[in-house]
């Protein structure tokens, strides 16, 4: 293959200035073509989105968790790029008979502004001791995305491992939530961090 | 296209018309690379990634925007980064070999152990625009102005990753960042757990082996030592012939990375050489024949201690300081040259509510050298000097509401013993309409202050026959002149004022380009000047006459140029990436400037490069990459454009080994890339064609 580069590439460069049109033109009309709305978001966004949305799936609330209107509300503490990704791409969806709703935190009420899950950027490590303290025994899935999250109380972390996205998850911290994680979850997660007892 | 129109391309006459149908070819490569095939249909930016399962969905693969890289589209420079998978796939066994993959940089092998590295022009043995930093400890040479590749022998497997900036950098890193910076930062030693060895063998590279262990020590210290030994073969003079220039070189090293808590950092790391590298250089006689190939054969020791403490308050504070000591010793029976130098450096930054960021910071650098010369080439007087350094930086980054535009403004201020107090400010606006989009432009001040052998050195150039000997009774023999540069302590620091412009795109999850241009005006560029009437010097016997000429600052330049680099996920497992370089340097030396030599450069650098490197993953164990590169002739050097070709095939055997062979140069059996005119005449000899075998073995 290596081989078929180097030769396509001679044979495109010898044809001259002709091909140059060419591929000006191909590069042109490459870049004027409609991009599917979706493609504006990096897929790594995108993908924590679908992650965020299959999660939550996978999560029992306790009944009185939700709102009067039954939605299922996901609040986004940190950064505003995702929220409107997140947004974007789950809002208005249905889930096990919910609407989800999704809504950018730009401050942390002690309610989580009703919201059932809340992720935080991973620029917040410093703030969220504090954080997290006002959510322990609230009935909401924690999520986040740097090394010290579940030793600070979260219930699911993020990481990237070879390129792929990773999660670990805390299932004692769920208990005082009174959340309930399915085992298929428990199962897929990394789970570096075993259940406190063990320790 | 618009460059064709330049005066310099004009008046290059017929050269113009060849180099109009290579920018053609260098366009089309770095074009056509992304469209040589379709993309293959699979799963696209368009589909809707909540309909997949969780177990589908850990197994899609982030291809571009991981949070480094995030971070580094946010810079509002020239930045490319090359990554330890970029690395460990290049084939490279040394850093200059390494930098050939980076748009934007020139890079030549004089001999087995010399390079000419530089970004944007002015290339040479010596290229004085360029800063390189191994961990933060700068490993230009202060005596010479440039950088002794030959003693920069980092272990490719401990490098995390090369941070290149092309443009100015004067205003954190100060002086000498003119062109560029290159910052080779080695992983943490926490990174580096277990054991690690490799053999290479082959027939250029002879044998490089490492070994490597690292473990923990306590809760909260990780540790690894490392020793490395090589030997590199001699290679083909120009004619074609054996030539004697092998290298051998052995450096061990360690590094300790202790974390006592959440906020702090201490590393303490060091490494030690000892080597021999052979070469040639034309030396100067004052009797004929006057220029002689003598041996420039030289044993290399060095070594240098670095103590580092990050401090991290928040997110949006910390601090770091850092302290290191350096020595290098280069020797011939004829010549030593040893350096030490402290640096002691610090620097904070913090993040206010107010939108701004703020760093600062402030340093200081003690160079002590000796040069004892008894070599009729080159010696320095006083033989013994102690220079200074220091200075102090602040920048400051506003983000303006809606985070979409960014204005960085700073400057550093220095006082060097050479030229005293320099000035290095830039003003960076960076604008992100999108997360996919960055398009950035600056303005900056750059300036490279004088090395030693400029204030204080003594080189012989060329000699010719000059007038009759009076000494000589029979009024037969002719006095040989050498023409010689002698030190000029009144010279000043060369300067910069670069504006540039920038643009990265990521057209889609798998495309991204990056293009930068630049017009840079230089002033006070080094020529070289007559600097006084010739006198009679009787030792060496016989009397010759010494033709004096001084360092001085006669030129002005003004050079333009535009880097383009692409890189293309093409299909799951197959990665392609591109880069072209254009430049063209135009340099005006002043009306009083006598020197003939002062637009040498502008014929010395190529006018243009391109690669292409494709990344192919065959199966889950096996690799095939490839890197061709074309770099264009440098006529002012005899230097013909050259096409070559890099294969490595790596197959892993186990999850802890893999074996790989690579081949080198592959397109000819030797070519010229770099012949050095300037100050020091080295023998420059060819790249042969090579190739080589390695296992890499974890325990």
């Amino acid at each position: 293959m290596c081989h078929r580069t180097d030769a396509a590439v001679l044979a495109l460069a010898v044809r001259g200035r002709a091909l140059l049109v060419l591929a000006l033109l191909a590069l042109g009309s490459n870049a004027a073509s409609p991009a599917p709305p979706d493609a504006e978001v990096p897929l790594e966004l995108r993908l924590k989105t679908a992650f965020l949305y299959n999660l939550a799936k996978f999560v029992d609330w306790p009944p009185g968790a939700f709102s009067p209107d039954g939605s299922l509300a996901i609040g986004i503490y940190g950064n505003r790029v995702f929220a409107r990704a997140v947004h974007d791409g789950l809002d208005g969806k249905e889930m096990r008979g919910r609407r989800v709703r999704v809504r950018e935190l730009e401050r942390l009420t002690p309610d989580a502004d009703g919201c059932q899950l809340v992720f935080f950027d991973g620029s917040c490590e410093e703030q969220l001791p504090q954080l997290l303290a006002k959510l322990s025994t609230r009935a909401v899935l924690t999520v986040g995305e740097c090394d010290t999250f579940l030793d600070r109380g979260g219930i699911v972390n993020f990481s990237i491992e070879e390129n792929r996205i990773r999660f670990d998850v805390d299932p004692d911290a769920a208990i005082p939530c009174g959340l309930k994680l399915s085992s298929r979850l428990l199962s897929l997660a990394r789970n570096l961090r075993r259940p406190r007892g063990a320790r | 296209m618009k460059m064709d129109c330049s005066p310099a391309a004009q008046g290059a006459g017929s050269y113009r018309e060849s180099s109009r149908g290579r920018l053609g070819l260098a366009i089309l490569i770095c074009l056509a690379g992304p469209l040589a095939w379709p993309t293959p249909g699979n799963a696209g930016p368009s589909r809707d990634l909540t309909s997949l399962e969780l177990e589908e969905l850990m197994q899609v693969r982030i291809t571009s925007a991981s949070k480094k890289q995030q971070r580094l589209r946010e810079a509002p420079a020239a930045i490319y980064v090359l990554t330890s998978a970029d690395i460990h796939r290049s084939g490279a066994t040394n850093l200059p070999d390494l930098l050939r993959l980076v748009p934007g940089l020139e890079v030549a092998r004089i001999d087995a152990s010399k390079w000419a590295v530089t970004a944007r022009g002015f290339n040479g043995r010596f290229a004085n625009k360029l800063l390189v930093l191994v961990d933060g400890r700068s490993v230009y040479t202060p005596l010479f102005s440039g950088v002794y590749w030959d003693v920069q022998d980092v272990p490719m497997e401990d490098i995390d990753r090369v941070e290149i900036v092309r443009g100015p950098g004067g205003a954190l890193y100060g002086a000498n960042a003119v062109n560029g910076v290159i910052n080779v930062i080695t992983k943490r030693a926490r990174d580096t757990q277990g054991g690690l060895a490799t053999a290479l063998g082959g027939s250029e590279e002879r044998f490089q082996g490492l070994l490597r262990y690292g473990g923990q020590a306590g809760d909260d210290s990780w540790y690894r030592v490392y020793g490395k030994g090589s030997r590199r073969d001699n290679s083909a003079d120009l004619a074609g012939a054996g030539a004697s220039d092998g290298w051998i070189f052995s450096q061990a090293g360690f590094r300790v990375d202790t974390e006592p808590n959440r906020r702090d950092r201490l590393t303490v790391q060091g490494d030690f050489y000892d080597g021999k590298a052979l070469g040639l250089v034309n030396s100067v006689f004052a009797t004929a024949p006057f220029v002689r190939a003598t041996s420039d054969d030289r044993s290399l020791q060095g070594g240098n201690l670095t103590m580092r403490l990050e401090r991290r308050y928040s997110v949006d504070e910390d601090m770091a300081a850092q302290l290191y000591y350096d020595r290098t010793q280069r020797d011939k029976p004829t010549y030593r040259q040893g350096l030490d130098m402290i640096d002691a450096d610090f620097q904070h930054r913090r993040r206010y509510p107010s939108r701004h960021e703020l760093i600062w910071g402030a340093g200081f650098r003690l160079m002590a050298d000796e040069i004892l010369s008894t070599d009729i080439l080159v010696s320095l007087s006083p033989t013994s000097r102690d220079t200074r350094i220091f200075s102090a930086f602040v920048q400051d980054e506003y983000r303006f509401p809606g985070d979409k535009l960014r204005l960085t403004l700073g400057s550093k201020v220095e006082h060097n013993s050479y030229t005293g107090v320099e000035v290095q400010p830039n003003l960076r606006l960076m604008w992100l309409p999108d997360a996919r989009e960055t398009v950035w432009a600056a303005v900056s001040r750059a300036v490279r202050t004088p090395a030693r052998i400029e204030d204080d050195g003594r080189i012989s150039q060329r000699p010719f026959a000059g007038p009759k000997d009076p000494t000589d009774p029979a009024g037969l023999r002719r006095l040989t002149v050498i023409p010689t540069l002698v030190g000029n302590r009144a010279i000043d620091s060369e300067e910069l004022l670069a504006r540039e412009v920038g643009w990265r795109f990521e057209a889609s999850d798998r495309l991204s380009l990056d293009a930068a241009a630049f017009y840079n005006t230089y002033r006070q560029l080094r020529t070289l000047e007559p600097a006084g009437p010739a006198y009679l010097e009787a030792s060496p016997a016989p009397v010759h006459l010494i033709l004096p000429f001084a360092a001085s600052n006669g030129a002005d330049a003004d050079t333009w140029g535009l880097e383009l680099a692409t890189d293309w996920h093409a299909a799951e497992g197959l990665r392609l990436r591109s880069g072209c370089t254009f430049l063209r340097l135009s340099i005006d030396p002043a009306l009083t400037s006598r020197d003939a030599t002062a637009r040498a450069p502008e014929r010395e650098n190529p006018n243009h490069q391109l690669f292409l490197s494709t990344y192919w993953d065959m199966s889950k164990d096996v690799q095939l990459d490839g890197h061709l590169r074309w770099v264009d002739a440098l006529p002012g050097l005899g230097v013909p454009s050259y096409l070559t070709l890099d294969l490595r095939l790596a197959w892993k055997l186990r999850p802890n080994t893999e074996l790989a062979l690579v081949g080198r140069d592959l397109l000819d059996a030797s070519h010229s890339e770099f012949t050095p005119t300037s100050l020091i005449d080295t023998q420059a000899t060819q790249v042969e064609r090579g190739w080589y075998g390695k296992v890499t073995w974890q325990f």
